[in-house]
């Protein structure tokens, strides 16, 4: 099938590109655990976050005892069956004192990366150079989440202890700090297309857009309308500091948001939260009403809360949100809201999961300190995989003949 | 498409081969099994689903069960590999706790025995499948570094274990047949010993109640005697005063053995026999019944029976003697009255201890007995014309603490013991005045009193109270009722502001007119016993109104306990008469039964009818497993299922709240914090 798809391809018939966006659906949809490829198994503690550098071969991961690793995803062992082994460590007593919330990749740079932890710190560490890290910034409350701006890289939005501020690296301080609006922080993210747009999620599931420019208004987020509000004025008076909220805020969950991802355009957001079940919404940007344009509930009853990332493929046709369900990822088909695939593997409660967008490969990490690789590369593991089994004569006559489904003749009994 | 009775026959399989409650799977299900499951994928999936589902079940014996065949399975199948490890987690979870909340169920020694062998499988099935199954590699890892599971120790603790075991077996039989060879030898030393003295009691016995087959005796040399010459034996007779020889002459042996008066002739056997007695009692008998402990444990049946024939001979003879009526001479001096073999000290009767028990009060109802009826009457000093009355100084029973009666006598008694002197001048006083209003008064006055006593006797006497402030009055009007807002408060008013309101009251004058009076009964102790008679030879002891709870309803008995009314006799007949009919018939001994069923292989026992469909219980339904939900059967908990029960601790509360609020009723009535709460 894929011979007669390329023969399209070279005579002129199929656009390269929809080829290319074919086989990446292909793939992504065969998602399963990858029969060749393990991650060498270093941790010591559960995972909460997991990131890929722009290269996509350096997987970054935070553990809930505050260290990091760097693993390098590519394979130079000459053989499919291959271990990705683990490059870089967090050198003992240099790292967080409790669980790391986030790690990030700088954007565009894969010698700097930075972590934030329960502990308040947001340290800025060089790969190159990873005995101390670069710099530290103290906020005082834990910090859930952070994002730093994808367009200029330099500035870094920190949600800690429900507020949002925003560290500028070559400043080196806090140069900013966004308006309280009545509600707990719990989730930031830059919009990779306009770099003064800033999303923000709460906890009581509130959604909004944030213009870092002019933060005397915002916009928040319905399920079926967004509202422009302005700031609520913050007097000073002789009974204490007391805001005066203009309007109450609109929800666009009915629990907390766990976890946001742009599309890689910026014109489409998808939110991981929870509504007696999980749930995954997706929204448009931009527009003044009717913003969710997808909702897809799934799995046992959920309380919402803890510490979850999604994330999305949105280059492969329908875009595919892989979000977590207890102790498995669920693939979501977010065009028609329904999902699509269980991917079942991990021992304990996964946390976060990450999408390899140029070899079609996820990583999900989980509360049993452990990384999964999922492939949807089927038949070249196939391939590899009868091609050793013929090498070594392990059961070669397998394929060829159909061998009864449980062998009662060979009694080896012990 | 699945066929439906393959299905069943599977699922049939799997609960037989997993509810087994052995450590091994039988070949020949097995093999049925997987000639079914093999048929297709489906049919595969099917049976790991039944697995799974029994794997859930909440018994580690099941779950271990559930195991074995999966990991036989899991040895002859690819297919079901790829099956199980795509469900993986939850077949960890089941068997190997991997989730810390959720634990194995009971039995416990199962659970361990589940975990260690599965880790053992995972172990194996890691060495020869890894290579093909990448999620068991990350399997094995996952058990080995995040749960810290040592998978050399589980091999290595299997070996050591069983070795372990081997060791400890061979060094119990040795300890064992140490005490064996121990108790041979003290056998040895006591059994002459033993029997000597059983000897000796039989013969004390002999000598003390002859048996009718040693009387046997001495006539049969009398008959070889006559048969010598038989036409003597109508003389011999009518010498003797008999005429005919035809009459028989039945004489009646009672079963027990009769009485034996102590006699100076037999007093040395009778000590003899004590003496023999106690040796038995207080040396041998325990000795053998530590011998029957070792033996018991011990593979020699032979040392076994005998020493249980030892003992069933020193038990009868025990129990010879101990049936063995010994009565006193008159003459025997008091002295060996002292050196009784009691070990218990006299003590003074407990205070309130009646030796003697009334008979019940159904007899004294009846009045069968008349005696009983004046005895009755005496003690509780009733005068029969005097109805009950509140107030009633006479009816307040003394003994009921909770009387005025009671508190007036004993403050009464504490004033004449601390003032003695004071009472007695005061009593000189009124007697003085007495005398001198004696001297006043005319013959007519002493008749107006007499008649004035007489008739204020058989008057009723009523404290004052509403009805009495209006019982000359004529005219009544219904009494009215204003209400009254005791707490003015501020902002806390009432939804109808009634206050000033008056309304008459709804009894009307019958409020005025009436009186209430509380009936509580009076205090009766109890002075009867159940007397049924006991297994022990005594009677029940057991003191109660109207029924003993181990014999039903009291009733007038005699001395020895026997009923003395005939429809009590002939009811007790009628109860007995009908447990007989329910037992089951004598040969149903239980140890008979076994015997027959050891030695024909056929289970004789007559099983009550099953009534209905009743539901099987776990141990009739898994004959193989333990039953973890059983309930331990104790007296303890048989007790309480009947004491604390729900229905009769609410009965005895309701009654005791009744009698306790008439009680307040009849005394604090008029007062003001018990009249508030008047229902």
């Amino acid at each position: 099938m894929l011979s007669g798809v390329i023969e399209n391809v070279r005579g002129g018939l199929m656009k390269p590109d929809a080829f290319r966006k074919a086989e990446r659906t292909r793939r992504t949809l065969n998602f399963s655990l990858s029969s060749t490829a393990v991650v060498e198994p270093v941790f010591s503690s559960g995972l909460f976050s997991l990131n890929l550098d722009c290269t996509s071969r350096f997987l970054l991961s935070g553990a809930s005892d505050g260290s990091w690793y760097i693993h390098d995803t590519f394979n130079f062992t000459q053989s499919v069956d291959h271990e990705k082994k683990c490059v870089l460590k967090c050198p003992p007593r240099t790292c967080h004192t409790r669980s790391i919330s986030t790690v990030e990749w700088f954007p565009s740079d894969n010698g700097a990366f930075t972590t934030s932890s329960y502990d308040g710190w947001l340290c800025i560490w060089d790969a190159n150079n990873p005995g101390q890290p670069v710099d530290k910034y103290d906020r005082e409350g834990p910090i859930y989440r952070h994002h730093t701006n994808p367009v200029n890289g330099s500035i870094i939005a920190v949600c800690s202890g429900g507020e949002i501020n925003l560290l500028d690296i070559r400043v080196g301080s806090a140069i900013q700090k966004l308006p309280e609006v009545h509600a707990q922080m719990k989730e930031v993210r830059w919009n990779p297309f306009h770099q003064s747009q800033l999303m923000v999620g709460s906890y009581g599931g509130n959604l909004i857009e944030w213009d870092i420019r002019s933060t005397f208004q915002y916009r928040c987020y319905g399920v079926d309308q967004v509202r422009l509000s302005r700031r609520p004025v913050v007097t000073r008076g002789s009974s204490g500091i007391t805001t005066d909220s203009t309007s109450s805020l609109i929800q666009a969950h009915t629990g907390s948001i766990d976890s946001m991802k742009f599309s890689s355009d910026g014109q489409e957001l998808y939110t991981f939260g929870a509504s007696g079940k999980m749930e995954v919404r997706r929204w448009r940007m931009g527009v003044t009403n009717d913003p969710c344009i997808g909702t897809l509930r799934y799995g046992k009853k959920h309380k919402g809360g803890g510490n979850f990332s999604i994330d999305v493929a949105d280059n492969v046709d329908p875009p595919i949100v892989f979000a977590p369900n207890s102790t498995s990822v669920i693939a979501c088909d977010m065009k028609d809201c329904h999902a699509m695939k269980e991917l079942v593997g991990h021992f304990k409660q996964v946390n976060c999961f990450v999408y390899d967008e140029a070899y079609q490969q996820g990583y999900s990490g989980g509360n049993d300190a452990g990384i999964i690789v999922w492939s949807g590369n089927k038949t070249t593991e196939q391939t590899y995989v009868e091609e050793k089994a013929t090498k070594y004569g392990i059961r070669a006559e397998s394929s060829i003949k159909p061998k009864p489904l449980i062998d009662l003749d060979d009694d080896d009994d012990d | 498409m699945l066929d439906i009775d393959v299905c069943k026959r599977i699922t049939g399989l799997v609960e037989q081969l997993s509810t087994s409650g052995t450590d091994i799977v039988d070949k020949k299900l097995f093999r049925e099994l997987a000639t079914n499951a093999g048929q297709s994928e489906d049919y595969l999936k099917f049976t790991l689903e039944r697995l799974l589902h029994q794997l859930e079940r909440k018994h580690s014996e099941i779950r271990l069960g559930a195991f074995l065949v999966i990991d036989l399975l899991f040895k002859k199948s690819e297919y079901f590999r790829e099956l199980l490890l795509d469900d993986f987690h939850i077949f960890l979870e089941l068997t190997v706790e991997s989730n810390s909340e959720k634990l194995l169920p009971p039995p416990i020694t199962a659970a361990k025995k589940l975990k260690q062998r599965v880790l053992q499988a995972i172990h194996k099935w890691y060495s020869n499948f890894q290579e093909a199954h990448k999620r068991l590699a990350l399997s094995y890892n996952f058990l080995k570094h995040n749960l810290k599971i040592d998978f050399d120790d589980a091999l290595k603790r299997n070996a050591f274990e069983l070795q372990q075991d081997l060791v400890e077996r061979q060094r119990h039989s040795k300890l064992v047949g140490k005490k064996v060879d121990g108790i041979k030898s003290e056998m040895e030393e006591k059994v002459d010993e033993i029997s000597r003295i059983v000897t000796e009691m039989n013969n004390c016995f002999s000598l003390l109640i002859p048996k009718p087959g040693d009387l046997f005796q001495d006539e049969g040399q009398n008959e070889s005697d006559e048969d010598e010459s038989p036409e003597d034996t109508t003389v011999n007779l009518r010498e003797h005063g008999i005429s005919d020889p035809r009459t028989v002459i039945s004489i009646h042996l009672p079963s027990k053995p009769q009485q034996v008066r102590i006699t100076e002739d037999n007093a040395a056997v009778i000590e003899t026999l004590k003496d023999h007695y106690q040796e038995l009692k207080n040396g041998y008998l325990p000795s053998i019944k530590k011998w029957i402990q070792v033996a018991s444990k011990s593979d020699d049946e032979s040392l076994f029976r005998k020493v249980m024939d030892l003992k069933s001979l020193v038990e009868e003879e025990m129990k010879q003697f101990e049936e063995l009526k010994l009565v006193e001479s008159r003459g025997r001096s008091s002295s060996e009255d002292e050196d009784s073999d009691s070990d218990f000290e006299e003590v003074p009767d407990k205070e309130g201890y009646e030796d003697v028990v009334e008979t019940p009060p159904v007899v004294v109802s009846k009045a069968t007995t008349d005696s009983n009826i004046k005895a009755l009457d005496h003690s509780i000093s009733q005068p029969e014309d005097v109805s009950w009355r509140p107030w009633n100084e006479n009816a307040d029973d003394v003994k009921d603490p909770a009387t005025l009666t009671a508190t007036l006598a004993q403050l009464r008694a504490n004033q004449a013991i601390i003032n003695g002197t004071k009472i007695t001048s005061t009593s000189t006083y009124t007697k003085g005045q007495a005398s001198k209003d004696d001297a006043v008064p005319g013959p007519s006055k002493d008749s107006r009193e007499s008649r004035k006593e007489r008739l204020l006797k058989c008057a009723p006497k009523l404290p004052y109270d509403v009805d009495l402030y209006h019982w000359e009055d004529e005219k009544l009007t219904a009494p009215s009722i204003e209400i009254v807002e005791t707490d003015r408060h501020k902002f806390w008013t009432p939804s109808q502001d009634r206050a000033g309101e008056v309304f008459e009251d709804p009894n009307g004058i019958a409020s005025l007119r009436t009186r209430v009076i509380e009936f509580t009964g009076k205090f009766e102790p109890v002075k009867w016993s159940c007397r049924a008679p006991l297994r022990s030879g005594k009677l029940c002891p057991r003191r109660d109104r109207y029924k003993c709870p181990l014999h039903g309803k009291i009733i007038a008995r005699d001395e020895i306990g026997n009923p003395v009314k005939p429809e009590d006799i002939s009811e007790l007949e009628a109860e007995k008469a009908k447990a007989d009919a329910e037992k089951p018939p004598d040969w149903q001994d239980p140890e008979f039964l076994k015997d027959i069923e050891a030695q024909t292989g056929m289970d004789l026992t007559i099983r009550p009818p099953k009534r209905g469909k009743k539901k099987q219980t776990f141990s009739q339904q898994y004959p193989g497993l333990t039953d973890v939900d059983k309930k331990n059967n104790t007296p303890r908990s048989r007790l309480e299922k009947k004491v604390l029960n729900k229905a009769s601790l609410k009965r005895v509360a309701s009654t005791m709240d009744s009698i306790s609020h008439k009680r307040f009723r009849d005394k604090f009535g008029d007062q003001w914090n018990y009249a508030m709460n008047n229902d």
